[in-house]
């Protein structure tokens, strides 16, 4: 194992995770909290801490399948351990485990929370734990890929790739790493800008757009009120509700849509699965609801629409509490919980493409049963 | 630039990797998903399943943006039908790998009616280069520069040789200014000399010398230069093939020693003024039968690179013959140099080195192209030679001191409208001069590059 290699893409990360901290606490600032400076101090910590470690670059700088996970996951845990700091130092989290668990929740954009009043934490606070899940969304590593020359021109790198990204295969989007990685992050700020305009257009302020905008495209779901979305107008519902779906789609759709490659991107069955769950659920929620005469009463259409989307990416944002709705409707909501997102995106759960491969391979040997000496191709699972 | 190599196999992957280092977008597609997930995990590549010659997976692997297709798979026919479509669909340049001796007779026809820019034929290359080893027996190595008519040899110095101890500055005065050394290896470490680089003996050197004086110099040099009449070659495919061609061109007796007798019979027919012997050359009965110690050349170019080691270190123990020794695989280049086998040739290596100066050309637009390119000594060293064009007008008619080249950059030679100049910090390059580089310096496509 080359420990010196893990711990040079550690040492970069910490200096990413720097130069990310002076957003808080310039948010900080602006807004006029002293507790912003405790982010300045902390990246100028981490950014002294990173350089020493990125300053000895190793000689050996093989790198393979093995190192990759070690780096991916040390690479997390330093992330999380360093970004609980300022919540400690200030004492708006009083205890450095209750941070850690923030920390660790945001940038695995779980969205479990030990607070129990959002709302008395400062600006900047509020900003980072949102920003925690943005970063986690699409992964610091992939960032690092495309703005760092890493391992040149080898595919070593598809190692750290392959170690964070979800779902069963991963594939490049071009030839070149550096590229692909560049496209995946354009694409995710691309959708994140055209979410937080229209955000601001449903009448948030920007504070709150951006903050919700974070915990919509990592799909984590910290939001700023304790009543997570209940309070905000139908327009900001409605554009969660789509940019949740939208962000638990495979990216690789956007970029085939992007270069054009229409036909390719129609024939994605991954998305296409995916749609036909979701509207598949939410139709049958919402004709339950109405026959438990709940619907017009305490829940209205688009309640169904938000909760399913914000279930199924495991984004965990929510209208109404519906833990009050009847069995069946929560049965759907555990179920697609559980088959999650597509794969190649920043949704969570078990994915859909890996439901897909399953029921291929159940429906083969179904047929294969009905006739046993029909030919199957070895490959015909994917 | 977006390039497709068609053909997952020893020279495709080879090619990949040297074009990947020269920062190119390489997409490789081949029928076996093993060996393209092998590929794709060692290098930042991209990989497509499907045959080369469908033009769907071309699509896919994205033809339409490519700018050149390079087709290496092990049929000919399958490579150029490749390159046609690809030609046809998306009219991008192509290269094919054509290696069947019968089609490459007519290579001219089918390159012109096909539209290949380029057609490799990694047998015929080593063929010619073992050649040029056996002209100058006492070379390590031979690259020509033909444009500037003159070549470059690598030599080991040995302890009674005139050159030991000396600097470089008194090997210049002792050789008049006929010879150049641009390079000098000692123990792994690559050197490019200045005057006060000493040279020991052990070292490996590389020369260049104008291709009218190599006789005189090598005579200076106390150097080994009996003409070889006679070569004795292990292995009978087609390099050997190429190989005695050219080798009976110019009067030299071969013996090719094949083990199997259905080739025999194959080469007895198109070769018949060669002596073609059915046997085992790895056995050691046999190789003494055919004379093996009073041999003046051996020539190891059985299929199999462990035998054909072997066969050299062999060669080299019982007889005093200048031994060639052909090896496919590149992945243990330094350990074969550790060796000290002599004459090693990498049919692989010049290939890709012929393709990576087409590529370089390609994508410079101001036509001071490199005109030959070689990659020296695991691709740490190039030798390039340019024709100097009007258009680099930023490095001409300055002294080459006041030029600021860059650092570990050589020019060893300019030709002036035939005149060989071996080049001091007083010359100036001249438009029309045809000059020739050593650098250890990477990625220079262009006569401009060598300033700082």
């Amino acid at each position: 194992m080359n420990l010196s290699m893990i711990a040079y893409i550690v040492g970069c990360v910490l200096e990413i995770e720097a130069a990310l901290m002076l957003l808080p606490a310039g948010i900080g600032l602006l807004h006029g909290e002293q507790t912003g400076w405790a982010f300045l101090a902390v990246a100028v910590g981490a950014a002294l801490v990173g350089l020493i470690v990125v300053l000895r670059r190793p000689k050996n700088t093989s790198f393979f399948a093995r190192e990759g996970l070690v780096a991916t996951a040390l690479s997390w845990l330093v992330m999380s351990a360093v970004g609980a700091i300022p919540f400690r130092i200030t004492g708006q989290i009083p205890h450095y485990l209750d941070a850690l668990f923030e920390m660790v929740s945001g940038f695995t954009t779980t969205g479990a929370s030990i607070l129990l009043d959002v709302e008395k934490l400062d600006k900047c606070m509020l900003f980072w734990r949102s920003f925690s899940h943005w970063i986690g969304g699409m992964g610091v590593l992939v960032f690092m890929l495309a703005i760092l020359p890493l391992a040149g021109s080898s595919g070593q790198n598809l190692y750290l790739m392959r170690a964070e990204s979800p779902g069963p295969t991963v594939d490049k989007l071009s030839p070149k790493m550096r590229s692909s990685a560049a496209w995946l992050y354009g694409i995710y700020l691309g959708l994140s800008l055209l979410d937080f305009t229209l955000l601001m257009i449903g009448g948030m302020t920007a504070f709150d757009a951006a903050c919700l905008t974070f915990g919509t495209a990592g799909t984590g779901g910290f939001g700023t009120l304790g009543s997570s979305f209940a309070s905000y107008s139908m327009m900001c519902k409605v554009v969660t509700t789509v940019f949740m779906l939208l962000f638990g789609m495979n990216f690789n759709l956007y970029y085939l849509l992007i270069v054009r490659r229409f036909r390719d991107a129609l024939k994605m069955s991954e998305i296409r699965w995916y749609l036909l769950v979701f509207f598949f659920a939410s139709g049958t929620i919402l004709l339950n609801l109405r026959g438990a005469g709940i619907l017009g009463r305490d829940a209205r259409p688009i309640d169904a629409f938000f909760s399913v989307s914000s279930i199924m990416t495991t984004t965990g944002y929510a209208t109404v509490d519906f833990d009050r709705w009847p069995t069946y409707s929560r049965m759907i909501l555990v179920a697609i919980m559980f088959s999650g997102a597509c794969a190649g995106s920043t949704g969570g759960g078990i994915k859909i493409s890996r439901f897909m491969i399953y029921f291929k391979a159940v429906s083969k040997e179904l047929r294969r049963m009905a006739d046993p000496p029909a030919a199957a191709s070895r490959s015909a699972v994917l | 630039m977006n390039i497709i190599v068609v053909g997952c196999g020893k020279v495709g992957l080879t090619l990949a990797r040297q074009l990947r280092r020269e920062d190119h977008a390489i997409t490789i597609i081949d029928v076996d998903k093993d060996r393209l997930e092998a590929a794709v995990g060692a290098m930042d590549i991209q990989g497509v399943l499907g045959n080369g010659t469908s033009h769907r997976v071309l699509v896919e692997a994205g033809v339409e943006q490519a700018d050149l297709l390079i087709a290496v798979t092990d049929h000919d026919e399958q490579n150029m039908l490749a390159c046609l479509i690809a030609k046809k669909a998306a009219g991008c340049q192509v290269i094919a790998r054509v290696r069947n001796p019968s089609y490459y007779e007519d290579i001219d026809f089918i390159k012109g009616e096909l539209g290949l820019s380029m057609v490799i034929n990694p047998e015929w290359a080593a063929a010619q280069d073992i050649y040029r080893l056996l002209q100058i027996p006492s070379a390590l190595d031979v690259d020509t520069f033909d444009r500037s008519q003159v070549n470059m040899l690598r030599f080991q110095i040995q302890p009674e040789s005139p050159l030991d101890g000396k600097n470089m500055m008194a090997v210049n005065s002792m050789l008049g200014g006929r010879m150049l050394v641009c390079i000098r290896e000692r123990e792994g470490q690559i050197v490019i000399p200045r005057g006060s680089t000493e040279l020991r003996a052990g070292d490996k050197i590389s020369v260049i010398i104008p291709r009218v004086e190599i006789a005189a110099v090598l005579h200076r040099l106390k150097l080994r230069q009996v003409p070889i009449h006679s070569v004795m070659v292990a292995g009978g495919g087609s390099t050997t093939e190429y190989l005695t061609g050219l080798l009976q061109r110019s009067g030299v007796q071969v013996k090719i020693l094949e083990s199997n007798m259905d080739r025999c019979q194959v080469l007895a027919e198109r070769l018949p003024k060669a002596q073609v012997i059915h046997g085992d050359s790895t056995d050691r009965q046999i190789l003494q039968e055919e004379g093996l110690p009073n041999a003046e050349a051996f020539v190891c170019a059985t299929g199999i690179d462990e035998e054909n080691i072997m066969l050299a270190l062999y060669a080299a123990r019982v007889s005093g013959a200048k031994v060639i020794t052909k090896i496919s695989r590149i992945d243990f280049e330094e350990v074969v140099e550790d060796l000290n086998l002599g004459s090693v040739v990498y049919p692989k290596n010049i290939t890709a080195e012929n393709i990576v100066r087409f590529v370089r050309a390609l994508g410079n637009a101001s036509g001071n192209n490199v005109e030959t390119l070689y990659q020296l000594l695991d691709g740490r060293v190039e030798a390039m030679e340019f024709v100097v064009q009007p258009s680099a007008a930023a490095v001409t008619g300055i002294k080459l001191q006041e030029l600021g080249l860059k650092k570990d950059l050589l020019v060893c030679c300019i030709n002036r409208r035939g005149k060989i100049i071996t080049p001091t910090g007083q010359d100036t390059l001249e438009i029309g001069d045809i000059v020739v580089i050593v650098t250890t310096a990477k990625g220079i496509r262009d006569l401009g590059d060598i300033v700082r």
